[in-house]
């Protein structure tokens, strides 16, 4: 209801504006939106080229680029089928997958319980616990690198996908931060109500709470996923096997592999980014809403 | 989307996930190794594509001569692979053996990261190795008294002309100057320039520092006491020699007619191929792409010639080469794995890798193996580069603990010499000071002694 108000109060807002002052900020936007698409658009215009058409073909000098530069002619899209042959694009794609999807299950769930914990229920040094999660965040990955390596080696785990899915089980701290945000904002007489009622807190946060929190589970997930599906080091540290390599992996092997051979490895580029794209396409208003309902509030 | 039908989609969503993931990890089976009775040797490299099959063919050679060990071969992106190796060792779980090229001996022995080859030879392959490696083998392996590193193919630099070009500016390409002054002079007849001045074809355009210290009886480290020496008048002609050219040329000029040479794949991505520089230095894996990409073009090596005074047959030199880690669980097998491929012991086998890879021997035996001939004949030009292995003014970066920053300085030092900034003089000086701020830093540190 909220959320229609305000679409309707901005689109109420952009009728207001004269057609030259609504070109205005349509060009200004655009502008301000060139940093971050300008690369993007570059990708997907040099994976449909020839590598000898990258970069002019002026003994002279390069090209530059220009709008003109940015329009593929003649169209090459066999790029991408010989991209897709020359890589097992198939496996890394099934394997990225398979990891993302067994982290978001494990890292939404066990954060959305400790969250719910921090958020939720009253208990002695509460605050001094969250103050303590909070501050692991801080943590560089290259701090923690070595004894995670010696502790998941010493377990056996070395060379399984458990080093990268089983840590996602004991939360992760940025959710737990954003979803406790989410949980404090849910009305205490809600769980009071069902607690008359005869529910324990088990019920009132599956039947209750996480209901109501789908937005910022639908945001945990989709940084969840974003984090695994461009995980490098991870894949790189712990597998030592090529059928379980990622999509990341395999990308990075690529760059390595036909350095020079530009076009094709945007061609790659573009199919790994593909999947976020229509991800964020899908799930933007979720995510959007979730972002703004935790990030506001204490 | 209605709230029910919402619902639904979350809940069909959900279970698509769990679904996803029950098949993803039973898709998780544990391969078995080929050879179970056998000990594994864990070999990691960085190389790919085309090179990563050679690497697989020589493992399989291996595997098949062998009842004892069996080899397994994984390939490691170059960017993360110093970072996976370390923690490997660190966290107990190194492979056993993994080829290496970038400058790591110096740092990764001085923190006891590798284990020293002469500790797995016996004594009747130490001597072997002592008596019939080629010196700049010895140089690039060794440090601080120990072998760490066994060469499996040496790269060396040399000059790449096109004969026709030649002709065509009227120069006999059957004589080449003998010294760099005078391939400096033919250059400029060579070069093209366009009405507004800018360069259009390339004759002659050093650039490496590196490469030319030595043919001017130059270079940054003394082996005989293990010393650094930077600003000497040696160093001194060699970047002159190479910002004289490069200002003659135009600073930006060169630049901007690099940026716009033709990466064309259809010419392995080297414009050399296309004619756009009628002289170049490069090392000899252009053979093997000259053979794949332009077999049919006219093009001759030969030894880059001194300057005017200069040792002949100088140059710097890099390689491949293989370590075993501290820590390793297999590094008799390991050692067994690089006797192997390297031709230490067995000369003749090795020499068909050699030629698989387009390298360079180790040993001369390696060079007069009759398949190593048989290559030699087919590639003549190839044998230009066999020559410069037994010179003892071939160099390579200085075995000290600081190798990438000093690589790192050194592009730097170049860089602001040839584009001009810096005059050689103060390029150099620049160089001293950095090498001697960090040689500070690291004993402040307790790093070094």
């Amino acid at each position: 209801m909220t959320a229609r108000r305000g679409r309707n109060r901005r689109r109420l807002e952009l009728q207001s504006l004269s057609p030259m002052q609504r070109v205005s900020v349509h060009v200004a936007l655009l502008v301000l939106c060139m940093p971050a698409l300008l690369p993007f658009i570059w990708m997907v215009s040099t994976s449909l080229k020839l590598d000898k058409d990258i970069y002019g073909s002026g003994k002279a000098g390069a090209a530059g680029l220009s709008l003109s530069s940015l329009i593929p002619h003649p169209m090459h899209f066999q790029n991408y089928p010989e991209a897709l042959k020359t890589v097992p694009f198939g496996t890394y794609v099934f394997n990225s997958l398979g990891l993302c999807a067994t982290t978001i299950l494990a890292a939404v769930a066990s954060s959305a319980l400790v969250a719910y914990g921090f958020g939720r229920i009253q208990f002695k040094g509460r605050d001094f616990w969250f103050m303590v999660m909070i501050s692991t965040m801080a943590l560089p990955g290259q701090v923690t690198m070595i004894p995670q390596f010696t502790l998941f080696r010493w377990l056996g785990w070395y060379g399984t996908y458990l080093p990268l899915t089983i840590p996602s089980l004991a939360g992760a701290p940025f959710y737990i931060f954003l979803l406790t945000q989410f949980f404090r904002t849910i009305p205490m007489e809600m769980a009071e109500s069902a607690r008359l009622d005869g529910a324990n807190e088990w019920t009132i946060f599956c039947r209750i709470v996480l209901p109501l929190a789908k937005p910022a589970l639908a945001t945990c997930a989709l940084f969840q996923f974003l984090g695994a599906w461009n995980d490098f080091m991870g894949p790189l540290i712990y597998i030592n096997d090529p059928k379980m390599d990622t999509l990341a992996y395999g990308l990075q092997q690529f760059y390595s592999s036909y350095d020079g051979k530009w076009a094709q490895l945007m061609a790659a580029a573009t199919l790994f980014t593909l999947p976020i794209i229509v991800l964020f396409f899908f799930a933007q208003k979720t995510f959007i809403q979730g972002v703004a309902t935790t990030g506001g509030r204490n | 989307m209605d709230e029910r039908a919402s619902i639904n989609f979350g809940r069909i969503l959900t279970g698509v996930i769990v679904l996803f993931v029950v098949a993803f990890w039973g898709a998780q089976i544990q391969e078995q190794h080929r050879h179970v009775a056998r000990k594994k040797v864990r070999f990691w490299h960085m190389w790919t594509a085309e090179w990563k099959d050679v690497v697989d063919k020589i493992v399989d050679r291996f595997n098949k001569s062998q009842d004892e060990y069996e080899v397994e071969a994984l390939s490691v992106p170059g960017s993360g692979s110093d970072s996976k190796f370390i923690l490997g060792v660190m966290g107990g779980d190194p492979p056993d053996v993994m080829a290496q090229w970038n400058p790591i001996i110096p740092p990764w022995a001085d923190d006891h990261l590798l284990t020293p080859l002469d500790d797995l030879m016996t004594p009747a392959e130490k001597k072997a190795f002592d008596d019939q490696a080629y010196p700049v083998v010895k140089k690039i392996g060794m440090y601080r008294g120990h072998l760490y590193g066994m060469s499996i193919g040496i790269n060396m630099s040399a000059l790449y002309y096109l004969p026709k070009q030649l002709r065509d500016a009227g120069i006999d390409p059957d004589h080449l100057p003998a010294t760099l002054e005078g391939l400096a002079k033919i250059g400029e007849r060579l070069d093209r320039f366009d009405s507004q001045r800018n360069l259009t074809h390339l004759g002659w355009g050093p650039a490496t520092f590196s490469e030319f210290a030595p043919l001017f009886g130059g270079g940054l480290y003394e082996w005989q006491n293990g010393k650094m020496t930077i600003v000497t008048p040696q160093n001194l002609a060699a970047l002159q020699y190479l910002a004289g050219i490069r200002k003659k040329l135009g600073y930006d000029n060169v630049v901007r007619y690099n940026a716009g040479l033709d990466m064309n794949s259809a010419s392995g991505g080297w414009p050399f191929i296309d004619g756009a520089m009628s002289i170049t230095i490069d090392g000899q894996w252009r053979v093997e792409q000259l053979r794949k990409y332009a077999p049919t073009l006219e093009y001759r090596t030969a030894p880059v010639p001194p300057a005017a005074g200069g040792p002949t047959l100088a140059g710097v030199s890099n390689g491949n080469f293989m370590i075993v880690p501290s820590g390793a669980k297999d590094p008799i097998g390991a050692w067994a794995f690089i006797k192997f491929w390297s031709g230490l012991t067995d000369p003749d086998t090795a020499a068909e890798f050699y030629t698989w890879g387009g390298w360079l021997p180790l040993t001369p035996a390696i060079a007069q193996a009759p398949i190593y001939k048989a290559y030699l004949k087919k590639y003549p030009q190839f044998q230009t580069f066999v020559d410069l292995m037994p010179s003892k003014t071939i160099s390579v970066l200085p075995p000290v603990p600081y190798q990438e920053f000093l690589s790192d300085q050194i592009g730097k030092m170049e860089d602001s010499a040839l584009r001009g900034t810096k005059t050689p003089e103060q390029a150099l000086n620049g160089l001293l000071f950095a090498v001697d701020h960090e040689i500070s830093r690291r004993k402040e540190l307790g790093y070094d002694r």
